[in-house]
């Protein structure tokens, strides 16, 4: 039987500030086959902007479903009316999980609104993804990331300890300061959609995070998708831990 | 240790740190072998205005990573345009120490004046000049070069031969400041690894003018994915990776790896 390799950050859509090449559901099957990838979770870029992100998400969710994938509906707990829709993210849009974006929307993730978002997502069985960051800050256009403090995102995994939390797009620098806190919450997961600072990096990850809790995430069509994938086939660890990093990581968290 | 498949790649830009140098040289050596790279140009950085005493012993010890590992390495001869024996220091290094080229980072603009003489002795010299150049929303260090900075040097030394790094950080400032001067090369090196970015520059500049690098002992992964992935035939990828380079810097040491 075929192995089941996911990749936990993805997109499809358009990006405000560039012109994005390859952001049809099509252009991401066509990336994912090409390199082995079978499934994994995908978010609506469009939504992250939008003043209703749900408009967003309502023409993509079926459509990246019945590509086999699971669909990651954005929100923003600031909004007016957002805890009260998580239900029908749920069950009209059939989301897996819901995407916070905190350094775009510009909020704490400590914040009792983010948190009760959270918590009500959990009781859903909805995972939650934090996004530390869409674009590195230094190249931001018209816009600027408010940025995210490690803290603020431990501290909301702490707060709700029946949900499930994936931080994506996390630097690995950020990611091992955190190490303690996600080897010993067991709802607390990362994606390496941003490991792209050091050499050996998956090695080095792995000398203060527990290969359980780390797992494959592109970054698509933002970031490219051979680089992180590189990273996992060529660092020299153990085909066992590969294989939890594209593959059972995954279904531990989405399960 | 499982390798990358051989294939003939350059990397033009690579640092060792002042701060730990034997560190960076140990991990160089092991990108090398792990990644199947045929040559890593090095430069040696350390402080954002290296005073002449550091200039020196940074370029020293580029010279002693070469004489160990001359299969592997070239260095660039580091220098602060600032300095009195710039000059001085440019013509021991490449005509006594086997440097391939000159590397300019953070002393001063590009453009700076006093950064003429040394453009003047690399045309005199044939050899290409490596700029940092890198645009920042947030933290734009003092003297930091942008692509404005590398086409106003280009427009005033046509036949020198320029290097522009990182692409300028944000693609669509810096390529589109030099996508004209046809005496400006690019590289892609750095944690900037955005989807359309190297796509886009081939599209500004084609992709004779653009350059395989990494900023190792930063990623190496990351700038080769891109090449990988981006929209080009192989024969493209192998003028990136390689042939564009090894025919730009003429000067580099092949002793069969």
């Amino acid at each position: 039987m075929m192995n089941k390799y996911y990749d936990a950050c993805s997109f499809i859509g358009n990006w405000p500030f560039r012109k994005i090449h390859k952001g049809k559901i099509t252009d991401l099957m066509a990336e994912h086959k090409k390199n082995g990838i079978t499934g994994g979770l995908v978010g609506c870029l469009d939504s992250v902007f939008f003043n209703d992100p749900y408009e967003g998400d309502e023409e993509v969710a079926k459509l990246i479903r019945d590509c086999g994938y699971d669909f990651a509906a954005t929100v923003n707990p600031m909004l007016p009316g957002t805890l009260e829709e998580l239900d029908s993210i749920k069950t009209v849009l059939g989301a897996s999980a819901i995407r916070l974006y905190p350094s775009n929307h510009g909020y704490s993730c400590a914040s009792e609104e983010a948190i009760a978002v959270a918590k009500r997502a959990g009781e859903l069985g909805l995972k939650v993804v934090v996004t530390v960051r869409t674009e590195d800050i230094r190249i931001d256009y018209c816009f600027k990331q408010s940025g995210v403090a490690m803290a603020d995102i431990v501290a909301l995994a702490k707060a709700c300890p029946d949900t499930k939390f994936l931080f994506s797009n996390i630097y690995v620098g950020e990611a091992m300061g955190i190490a303690p806190a996600i080897n010993e919450c067991n709802n607390i997961w990362i994606d390496i959609s941003r490991f792209n600072h050091m050499l050996f990096v998956i090695e080095k990850a792995l000398e203060k995070i527990d290969a359980k809790k780390i797992i494959f995430g592109s970054g698509f069509p933002l970031l490219t998708m051979k680089c992180m994938l590189l990273n996992v086939e060529y660092a020299e660890v153990d085909d066992s831990v590969k294989e939890m990093i594209m593959s059972s990581n995954y279904e531990d968290f989405i399960s | 240790m499982k390798r990358l498949p051989k294939r003939k790649v350059i990397d033009v830009h690579t640092h060792i740190l002042g701060y730990d140098p034997e560190a960076n040289i140990a991990s160089l050596v092991k990108a090398a072998e792990v990644y199947n790279i045929d040559k890593l140009l090095i430069s040696p950085l350390k402080s954002l205005f290296s005073d002449e005493e550091e200039v020196k012993y940074l370029n020293d010890y580029a010279t002693d990573a070469v004489k160990r590992y001359p299969d592997i390495f070239d260095a660039y001869v580091y220098l602060n345009p600032v300095h009195d024996n710039a000059l001085e220091l440019m013509k021991r290094e490449i005509e006594d120490k086997g440097k391939v080229a000159v590397k300019l980072w953070m002393c001063t603009f590009c453009d700076d004046p006093r950064a003429y003489p040394i453009y003047e002795k690399c045309i005199e010299y044939d050899i290409p000049v490596l700029i940092h150049s890198f645009l920042k929303t947030v933290g734009q260090l003092e003297n930091e070069t942008t692509g404005v900075h590398v086409h106003n040097v280009a427009q005033r030394y046509p036949e020198a031969k320029i290097v522009m790094a990182h692409l300028g950080a944000n693609c669509y400032h810096g390529v589109k400041a030099i996508r004209n001067d046809k005496n400006v090369w690019v590289d892609f090196c750095g944690s900037i690894y955005r989807g359309d970015d190297l796509d886009y520059t081939i599209r500004q500049v084609g992709t004779d003018r653009v350059l395989f690098g990494t900023d190792m002992p930063g990623s190496y992964t990351t700038n080769y994915g891109q090449v990988l992935d981006a929209d080009i035939t192989e024969a493209q990828a192998d003028d990136i990776l390689y042939n564009n380079t090894a025919k730009l810097f003429d000067r580099l040491h092949w002793y069969g790896r």
